[in-house]
């Protein structure tokens, strides 16, 4: 019967932790046995650079994803900073691209690099192919009812400006009303803020409870008959805290009004549908979804996109030019002037695939699991306030924290000399850290590519930054 | 490595900044922000006979803007505010890596490992760029008075 460790379980019922000594220095087997005593698929564990520290066991339940398989599928994590292994968890700010999303950038331009939807020649219609493929593969990913409803954008925060110009800066009027929450990233309130002074609209808030889930009673308090649409976020990039945006989109139909997600964060962490969601508008970052930078989607209701006008105009959105007017082109192309990013789009592609071959209820399961281990690592942490829902199936793998009188910038220097890359300042929410009484937070944020065992390397960190600083 | 950055006495500077607190009256008072961090330092300084006569800081910020902060204040305390600009350069100077530490800068040679570390160099700089920005203020207004 294996040793019953007192560490954690990861909040998974049924998987006990045993350790066994190490078979070699460069790839460990670590055998886990459940509680019957039955072994399951033996799980590699090369995590560590070469020391001599005891094998650690690696839970698995069935339907679990190889992590230490996908990790190999990533050359940058086998980095060394300052001499360490590189733990990123920066995740939220960007996500590291697998081999394949970095080869399928260098092979179109090596074989099918063209402009797209113009050309006539053979490399023109394999790019064109190329490029429309990602928006299908993207459409079916959110499950949108068709193509037609995703724009390509450099990422979320110009779908988002996108949306406030098109359609709100059209559509709103002295009086009307945008609902925003206190979670949101810049990205998410300041284009409000230009409509609302450039229309007269009025912009209100959702406020938060206190452990950093929205306040659903205030929410139903504030929506009402001069509501005309909610720009909200899925997920927080700051506390993690999931959003109830199915039941903020039946409250805003209600009173005739449009719901937009933010989904930076969230498209990452978890399956999403946009139909079942019921939002008008998701908008996303390829970059943070293994993707490369540079490019991000706006999903829209085609009705909606059909009704908006253009956001930026020249090249590729139009359908009659003279000159003295110029008509424009059907969504999508109405809202893609200019030549896009091409080669990123289709590498994008590769990126949906690869989640694709993942599942993302796979990556969600992950996520939750990471984040049940960190919250209570956390909670074991003298002096350090972690901030957000304390429940693992209420929020994403997103961390924001604080420890007693180490300030968050010391902190992620701190971390950087350990190779683990955080990240420090208020994470373009203001907003949120005036609203928590703070002037910065620390950040730490999972991917799937992340292991326990890099969590537990960061507790440990944490707990050396306190010791150094105090 | 990371003694290179925060040498001790630097520490000593953030745990209990010189000239900490508010001035009840100031000539001048600037508050310099980072966009990025939320790290905040205000600036106040009376000046006398054409010297800093006066100089009181507070503010929140990491382990290196304050120390920064802290050193400041002792730098320029009796000072002749004609100096003071050329000061600044040279504090910038050595906070960018730009020119190496020498004996005229006192404790601000303990904040040279700062250059190597690019994203805190903003940090050390914030105090500095208040310093020049309230020295612009008081010669600004001594020129309309």
């Amino acid at each position: 019967m294996p040793a019953n460790h007192k560490s954690s379980t990861l909040g998974l019922p049924g998987v006990e932790r045993s350790t066994l000594s190490s078979q070699s220095a460069r790839a460990r087997f670590v055998e886990v046995a459940d509680r019957s005593g039955h072994i399951p698929t033996p799980v590699r564990d090369t995590s560590d650079a070469g020391n001599a520290r005891e094998a650690r066991a690696v839970e698995t339940t069935t339907n679990d994803l190889d992590i230490y398989r996908i990790r190999d599928d990533f050359p940058i994590l086998k980095r060394q900073i300052h001499g360490k292994p590189l733990i990123y968890l920066d995740n939220a700010a960007t996500t590291q691209k697998p081999r394949a999303v970095i080869d399928a950038i260098a092979r179109f331009y090596m074989q099918t690099n063209a402009n797209v939807h113009r050309g006539i020649h053979t490399l023109a219609e394999e790019a064109t192919i190329a490029f429309e493929k990602t928006r299908t593969h993207l459409a079916r990913f959110l499950n949108a009812s068709r193509p037609e409803e995703i724009i390509f954008t450099h990422g979320t925060t110009e779908a988002i400006n996108l949306v406030a110009a098109s359609w709100g800066l059209r559509e709103l009027r002295p009086g009307d009303e945008i609902i925003l929450s206190e979670l949101e990233h810049h990205a998410n309130i300041v284009p409000w803020q230009i409509v609302a002074s450039k229309t007269g609209a009025r912009l209100r808030w959702l406020p938060l409870a206190e452990n950093g889930a929205l306040d659903i009673d205030a929410a139903r308090a504030i929506i009402g008959p001069r509501t005309r649409i909610i720009a909200i976020t899925q997920m927080s990039n700051v506390l993690g805290t999931i959003t109830p945006v199915s039941d903020l989109a039946e409250m805003a139909h209600k009173q005739g009004a449009l719901l937009l997600v933010d989904g930076a964060q969230s498209a990452a962490h978890m399956p999403i549908d946009v139909r079942a969601l019921g939002c008008d508008f998701f908008a996303l970052s390829a970059h943070k979804l293994l993707g490369p930078t540079g490019v991000g989607a706006l999903y829209g209701r085609y009705d909606l996109l059909d009704a908006m006008e253009p956001y930026q105009v020249g090249g590729g959105m139009i359908e009659r030019v003279t000159k003295d007017c110029s008509t424009w082109a059907e969504p999508p192309a109405r809202f893609e002037a200019g030549t896009p990013n091409i080669a990123d789009v289709v590498a994008f592609d590769t990126a949906l695939d690869y989640l694709d071959t993942l599942g993302m209820h796979r990556v969600r399961a992950h996520d939750q699991a990471l984040t049940a281990l960190a919250l209570e690592h956390f909670s074991r942490i003298e002096y350090l306030t972690c901030f957000g829902p304390k429940v693992a199936a209420e929020r994403g793998g997103i961390f924001a924290f604080t420890l007693k009188e180490v300030h968050p910038h010391d902190l992620a220097t701190f971390l950087d000399a350990q190779g683990i890359a955080i990240r420090a300042g208020h994470h373009c929410a203001q907003p949120l850290h005036h609203r928590l009484g703070i002037a910065a937070t620390a950040r730490a944020s999972f991917a799937v590519y992340n292991t326990a065992e890099e969590i537990e390397r960061l507790a440990e960190v944490l707990g050396e930054a306190v010791l150094f600083f105090r | 490595m990371l003694d290179d950055l925060y040498r001790e006495i630097l520490r000593d500077h953030a745990r209990a900044p010189h000239h900490w607190g508010t001035l009840q009256q100031a000539d001048v008072t600037v508050t310099g922000e980072s966009p990025v961090c939320g790290d905040t330092i205000t600036l106040q300084l009376c000046f006398s006979g054409g010297k800093v006569a006066q100089v009181g800081f507070h503010g929140s910020g990491c382990t290196i803007s304050l120390a920064s902060a802290s050193i400041l204040t002792d730098m320029i305390m009796d000072r002749a505010v004609e100096t003071l600009p050329k000061l600044i350069d040279a504090a910038e100077e050595l906070l960018r890596g730009t020119a190496s530490p020498d004996n005229s800068l006192g404790d601000l040679a303990a904040l040279s490992g700062v250059a190597r570390y690019p994203t805190r160099v903003r940090c050390a700089l914030l105090a500095w760029k208040a310093l020049r920005r309230a020295l612009d203020d008081y010669t600004g207004m001594q020129t309309i008075a």
